[in-house]
Parts: C-alpha cells; sequence; structure tokens
C-alpha cells in the first residue's frame, strides 16, 4: 500500500523529517565516511531522495527507519565510489587547499581509539554497529534500515561486534607498542644527555 | 569427503555461536521468551559465553560514549537542502503538484538526481537491461521478483540494493609469485543482484599469511575451527611424503604458536605433546610446532576437524597401496592418528555433529586364490587393494555400500538401516540428508566410483524422534518412514528425491546452517578435477526441493565453502580464457546475485 505523491505534501512531510532527524543522519554519514563536508552533502541528497521518494513509505510511523535505508544506501554507494575509482584513502584530509579549523575539530573528534577501531571493521557492520548504538534502532528496525532480513541484521551486527573488539584489541595493542617506542626514545635521550 | 562445517553450526560449537547471537541481540530487542530462557540456561553453564556477553555491553557503553562527543551539522544544511528541494520540485515541474499516480514512483538509481526518464522510456529500459543481463551474464542471477524487505517500509527506497552476506569470512589459500602458500581472507559483505559491476567493487583480501613452502596435497588439507592449525599431507618426492601433519598457522606477530595440542577444548586434559617424529632427512623447512600424526599412508577423500575442534577424521590406505582405506582419528592432545577400522574398506564422509558419519563398501566374497593370503578374512582387503578377483574375468567390480555413525569418544557404532547408502552427508540440524543410493564400481578395485544408482535428497531420522500420533505419510514429498515402524530407525527415511539426473562418478555435498539451501558438486570423471556445482533450494516445512535453480551447474573445481546465505567456489582456470577466481552467490530469500573476485593461481578454499 502505497500513498500517491503529492508536491506539497512531500515537501511539509521532508521539513519535518528534516527538523527532528537531520543531526542524528549527518552524525551516522560523518561516521561512516570520515568526512564532515562529504557527510553534509550527503545528508542533503539523503532528505532529497527522500522528498522524490515520499509516495513509497507505507506508514509514516516507520518514517525514521526508512530515511536510515535511505541514508544507508546514500553512503555504501559513496563508499563503493571511492573503491571503484580507487581513490587513495581517507586520511584526514579535506578537499580544500587548507583544511579548516573546522575540519580540523572534525578530525580531532574522529581521532580517538574508538573512532579508529569503528573505522578500520568493514562498512556494513560499522553501519550496523552505529544504527544499534547511537541511533537506538530495534532489531526490527535495523534489519530494515539496512535492507536485508532480521536474522541477516542479527547476524551482522553480532559479527560488528566481534570485529569491533578485535579492533579496539588492536588499536590498544598499537598505543602499548608506540608508548614503549616514546619511552625506549626517551631513554636514549636521556643516556645521550648524559 | 567433505570438509567439516563451521563449527558454529553444530551442535555444541553451534550453541554457544546461537549464544553470541542472542547476547547480542538481547542489547538491542527483546528476546522471544523461548529465546530468552534458552539463553539464560546457556549462560549459567558457559562461562565462555558469559564473558562475551559482559564484553559486547562493556563495548556497548563505550559506544554509547560517542553521544558525549555530538557532531554538529553545518549550520548551513537547511538552507542548502531547502535549495536541493526547490530545485528538485522546479524540475518535476507543476503537472506534478499534485499527481494522483495509481503506481509509486519509477524508483531512482545512482546518485544523480536529473536523470529522471517518462515511466514508459524508464520501464523500456529496464527490460533492454534485464534482456542484456541474461543474454550476456548468465552466471549473475535474479530469482523472482526483489525481495521486499522483511520488514517492509516502503516499496522504492531508492539506491541499488545489494544482496547483504551474513557469513564468515571465506579462508582460502593460494600460490604465491615465489610458489609459496598463503592464507588469506576475504570478507565479502554484499553481491549484487544484477549485473552491474559498479554495484559492489570486487572484494579485497585481508593481508596474506605466508604458509612457506609446503609440499601439501591440497584436497587435504583442510584448517581448525579456530583457524590456528593447517592440517595436510605431504607429497611430492621428498621424505615427508605418506604423512600427515598438523602444523600451527604462523603468525604475524611472533612465531609462538603453541604446538597442536593447545587446540581448544582440550586445555584442561592436554597431554605432553610427542616430539614430531621424523628421523629421516627432509629438504623442506619443518615449520616451528609440526606434528606428524600418521606416517605411511595417503588420504583417501579429505580430512575433516570436529566441530568443537577436539578431533580430526580422515580415511587412509597404505601408501604401497597394499590395502583399502580405514577409518583414523586424531585426538587433539595425542601423538598419532589412530585407526579406528580394520577392515582396509571404510571411508569417512563427514561429520554430524560431533559424531563422525563414514561408509564402508562391502564386495562379494571373493573365491580362495593360491598365493594370495588377503583373500580372506578381512572384508574387502583383497579386492579394494586391486588384488581381488574383481577383473579376472574382465568385468568391472561392484560393491554394495553401508554407512554408520561413530562416537569419536566411546567409538560406539551405529549402523543406519537403509543398505547401499555411500557417503551421506546430513544437515545440522540433522532434518535432511543427502547421499549416494546405489553400488560402486571399480576397475582396478582400487579406485571407486559411483555405479548405478542416485544422488538423493531424503529426511534424515535420528532414530529418537516419536511419530506425531495421527500423522500421514502421504502429505509431504518426504513423508518420515519412521511413521510406519515401531523402531525408530537411523538414517534416511521416507521417499527421497532424486538430486538430479545423468553421469556421476564422484560428488560433494554440504548444506548451508539453516538447511535449506544444499550445494552439490558433481563430476562424470573421477580423473577430471573440474565438476559442476549447484545450489539445491529446499523448502523447510515441506523438505521438497524447490523450482528455484539459483546456480544450475557452473563449473567449479571440488572444494566449496557454504554458509548463512552464501555460497562460494573456485572457477577452473581456462573459463573464458581466465585463471581461476573465487566466485561467490550471496542470497536473502528469493533474491540471489553473484560477484567475481579477481583471478588467482592455485586457488583453494578452505573454509
Amino acid at each position: 500500500m502505497t500513498r500517491s505523491w503529492d508536491q506539497d505534501e512531500a515537501r511539509v512531510f521532508v521539513e519535518g523529517l528534516f527538523a527532528k532527524h537531520h543531526g542524528e543522519i549527518y552524525a551516522y554519514l560523518v561516521r561512516m565516511l570520515r568526512d564532515g563536508e562529504l557527510a553534509a552533502d550527503l545528508t542533503q541528497d539523503a532528505f532529497v531522495k527522500a522528498y522524490k521518494n515520499y509516495d513509497t513509505l507505507e506508514k509514516d510511523e516507520n518514517a525514521r527507519a526508512w530515511l536510515y535505508q535511505i541514508a544507508h544506501r546514500v553512503a555504501l554507494d559513496e563508499l563503493r565510489r571511492r573503491k571503484i575509482v580507487r581513490m587513495i584513502p581517507w586520511t584526514g584530509e579535506t578537499r580544500g587547499a587548507s583544511p579548516s579549523a573546522e575540519h580540523l575539530a572534525m578530525n580531532l573528534r574522529l581521532s580517538g581509539p574508538l573512532e579508529r577501531a569503528l573505522a578500520q571493521i568493514p562498512e556494513r557492520q560499522r553501519a550496523a554497529l552505529l544504527f544499534a548504538e547511537l541511533n537506538d534502532l530495534s532489531g526490527l528496525e535495523l534489519a530494515a534500515a539496512m535492507g536485508v532480513s532480521h536474522v541477516a541484521a542479527r547476524a551482522i551486527l553480532t559479527r560488528a561486534r566481534e570485529s569491533l573488539r578485535r579492533a579496539l584489541a588492536a588499536e590498544k595493542e598499537s598505543e602499548r607498542a608506540a608508548e614503549a617506542e616514546r619511552d625506549a626514545m626517551f631513554a636514549r635521550e636521556a643516556r645521550g644527555g648524559r | 569427503m567433505t570438509l567439516p562445517f563451521r563449527r558454529r553450526h553444530h551442535d555444541d560449537e553451534g550453541s554457544h555461536d546461537r549464544a553470541r547471537s542472542l547476547s547480542s541481540s538481547q542489547l538491542i530487542e527483546t528476546l522471544d521468551p523461548d529465546e530468552a530462557t534458552w539463553l539464560s540456561r546457556h549462560l549459567e553453564s558457559c562461562t565462555e559465553c558469559r564473558r562475551e556477553q559482559e564484553a559486547f555491553a562493556a563495548d556497548r557503553e563505550l559506544l554509547r560514549s560517542l553521544r558525549d562527543k555530538p557532531l554538529e551539522p553545518p549550520r548551513d544544511l537547511w538552507a542548502r537542502t531547502a535549495a536541493a528541494l526547490d530545485r528538485e520540485a522546479a524540475k518535476r515541474g507543476p503537472a506534478d503538484r499534485r499527481a494522483d499516480r495509481r503506481s509509486p514512483a519509477p524508483r531512482q538509481h545512482g546518485t544523480g538526481f536529473s536523470q529522471r526518464l517518462p515511466v514508459g522510456a524508464a520501464a523500456g529500459v529496464l527490460i533492454l537491461l534485464i534482456i542484456v543481463g541474461t543474454a550476456f551474464l548468465p552466471d549473475v542471477l535474479t530469482r523472482g521478483t526483489p525481495t521486499t524487505p522483511p520488514v517492509a517500509l516502503g516499496t522504492g527506497a531508492p539506491g541499488p540494493t545489494p544482496i547483504a552476506v551474513a557469513a564468515e569470512p571465506i579462508v582460502r589459500v593460494s600460490t604465491a609469485a615465489d610458489g609459496s602458500l598463503e592464507l588469506s581472507v576475504t570478507d565479502i559483505d554484499d553481491v549484487c543482484p544484477q549485473a552491474r559491476p559498479e554495484c559492489v567493487p570486487p572484494p579485497g583480501n585481508g593481508p596474506a599469511q605466508p604458509l612457506g613452502q609446503l609440499s601439501a596435497k591440497a584436497s587435504t588439507m583442510t584448517i581448525s575451527p579456530d583457524d590456528h592449525h593447517l592440517v595436510f599431507e605431504s607429497t611430492g618426492n621428498t621424505a615427508s611424503e605418506g604423512k600427515i601433519f598438523v602444523v600451527p598457522v604462523p603468525t604475524k606477530a611472533t612465531d609462538q604458536t603453541p604446538p597442536p595440542t593447545a587446540t581448544p577444548g582440550t586445555s584442561s586434559q592436554r597431554p605432553a605433546t610427542p616430539e614430531p617424529a621424523s628421523p629421516e632427512p627432509t629438504p623442506i623447512a619443518t615449520p616451528i610446532g609440526q606434528l606428524e600424526i600418521a606416517s605411511g599412508v595417503t588420504v583417501v577423500g579429505e580430512v575433516a576437524y570436529s566441530p568443537d575442534g577436539k578431533y580430526i577424521a580422515f580415511s587412509a590406505a597404505p601408501i604401497d597401496g597394499s590395502a583399502g582405506p580405514d577409518l583414523y582419528l586424531w585426538s587433539a592432545g595425542t601423538g598419532t592418528a589412530v585407526a579406528v577400522t580394520t577392515d582396509h574398506a571404510t571411508y569417512f564422509s563427514a561429520w554430524l555433529g560431533n559424531q563422525i558419519v563414514a561408509s564402508r563398501l562391502a564386495l562379494p566374497a571373493a573365491p580362495e586364490q593360491p598365493g594370495n593370503p588377503n583373500a580372506s578374512g578381512q572384508p574387502g582387503a583383497s579386492q579394494v587393494n586391486g588384488q581381488g578377483n574383481g577383473q579376472a574375468n574382465g568385468k568391472p567390480l561392484e560393491a554394495h555400500p553401508t554407512s554408520f555413525l561413530l562416537d569419536p569418544a566411546t567409538l560406539a557404532r551405529t549402523e543406519l538401516a537403509q543398505p547401499d547408502v555411500w557417503l551421506p552427508v546430513v544437515d545440522a540440524s540433522a532434518r535432511f540428508v543427502a547421499y549416494w543410493s546405489g553400488t560402486l564400481t571399480s576397475k582396478d578395485g582400487v579406485t571407486w566410483e559411483l555405479g548405478a544408482g542416485r544422488l538423493l535428497l531424503a529426511k534424515w531420522s535420528t532414530g529418537t524422534a516419536t511419530p506425531e500420533p495421527g500423522a500421514s505419510g502421504t502429505t509431504g514429498p518426504l513423508p518420515a518412514a519412521s511413521e510406519a515402524t515401531a523402531t525408530p530407525i537411523v538414517g534416511p527415511v521416507g521417499d527421497a528425491q532424486p538430486l538430479g539426473n545423468g553421469k556421476v562418478a564422484d560428488f560433494r555435498a554440504m548444506f548451508d546452517p539453516a538447511g535449506t539451501h544444499l550445494a552439490l558438486w558433481t563430476a562424470e570423471d573421477l580423473k577430471e578435477p573440474v565438476g559442476r556445482l549447484r545450489l539445491v533450494v529446499i523448502d523447510p516445512a515441506t523438505g521438497a526441493i524447490t523450482s528455484q535453480e539459483p546456480l544450475p551447474g557452473t563449473p567449479a573445481l571440488r572444494r566449496f565453502s557454504i554458509d548463512v546465505n552464501r555460497l562460494a567456489w573456485v572457477s577452473p582456470p581456462g573459463q573464458d580464457g581466465q585463471q581461476s577466481s573465487l566466485r561467490v552467490l550471496g542470497w536473502d530469500g528469493d533474491s540471489f546475485g553473484e560477484i567475481h573476485t579477481e583471478p588467482a593461481q592455485d586457488l583453494l578454499i578452505l573454509r
């Protein structure tokens, strides 16, 4: 059962959606793509797609998960596009000539061990964790947002948790190694200074 | 002759995996009462699973701490979005202002918003795409209408819809440029439902683990459920020929991998590890921690770990060809594998939970022949090793098989009730079985191939099921035969369904964890490494083979891997002039899609 597309209705509906959810959609896209500027562009794209496809939403109560489904596909399309054109992996640089203060602040927010661990796990798993833990989607909503069955959503989420644990352990190990290297360097400098 | 199912698909390890999955799900939703009760009971007795649950909860708290670091969108985001909406509205024009369409808007693919076509033109393009896809890309399959997500939010959310693959990564071995072997992992998250190469990029491999110059017989190579150990039979003109080794998979960080006695589940009962007994010099480097578990034999079929990683089972025959194969069992923590049969005619088939499924060939009694000491006393021995009477009159030998279950801990044996069952493979939930029903033939008494008979799919009886009162044996395509008998039997029951026609010399079968998809590889010639791989879809309610043929018989090498919702195999070299490549068919409900990896040399799927 679908609704008919009406321009005014669609506009009002999407404006309401934007008011309620643009912050979480933007945050989700930032954490998926690790690029604030791109996330803003894609947030805009997601709401335009929601407007264009307003008539495909079956029930208003499903609007949030439906919007997440759109945002998820937008994010995966972008990530795929990057892989296909063999772009250089994200390094924290922005597309401008020099990073702005906003971007530096954003990079700082994304540079913690947890964010780095999240960045290391497969995209679909990362999305499942973000949806489930930061956006409080239930199992059924998660399945809907990811476009998979409930069983598959559960499996992806379990794998995601396992992947995150491994990635966090690797991050900790890497931090320990860096710390040991720093200590060794200080010790060398101290010996050299004597 | 198949690899074991993944450990999580079986009774013991499967229950731990289920516990993990439910512990994960419990954090975001209320479990069904049955699930909650099961999980609670399982956690009472499983310390490791309790720890996992606690770790999941701790990681969850960590993740939720990100909420304290809000990511503020740019202040002009609404202005930009509103302008984009205005542009979109202008493109639609006044005619669309109130378009009370009877059908939903055509789906928009891709990210461009200016690529709008009239409905009729769009439909024409869609039809053209389908025709082109069908004509030129037969391997990329879409069956039926694309599935609506089980939780339907809408009918036309935009964008391509690749099929998500929830299965674990594929573990494989390939040959590096210097001829050494490398172990690598390919994680495939999704496959394309249509012939659109831009839908999903080719999956990348994780970092390769160098295995060195192992002279391993590829068909015998297998990996432990925890990925820590490899098993293989040495081959080639080395001093190690005819030996079966368990070696630790080298880790990147350190070579301090514990010896194979550290296989999971045995830590508390681990006796001293015997030193590798290899008095003869060997021209290849001996990996650290290598353990020789058998010598003077050659593996017949494949080697397989039990799902819990405690045992390895295989069939092996003397390397000098003096006798046929026996069933061998190696218990992690012991020095060498032990032959648990002595008939020289037993073939390992698969694991069913933590029980071994094996088959035995029984030949007609051979007449006494002077000078042939093996001609009697050991059924099948002389015939199987090629010194029997079968080819005396120029006719091929014919043997009838029987099959049995063996408990590796007690060696208790349970014979299958039905005769002429060869290499049965049972799904993890013990509902269905695929097997050869018939005889085997041999020209030389050494190599046996499928003879007169058929590959069948039947319901499996564990011997403990109680027939439902009033159940009719004729309602479904596979009525349970145990309804007709007072004594429950073990083995295939009811009316079996044929799994295809035509000549078959060899086969390999594996079910997916749900028991609803059966991957079946068949070959017409034993000497030919390339066969055809099919995916058979089973209706879980009736056990009937559905008419769906998502993979009707693609050329494939013998090793393949099937998991939650994907089947992975290796295409043989020479297909379309290309090298081998790893191929994956994924599914979600009735939708199927496929993806290929980059070509590679000497690919072997371990799991």
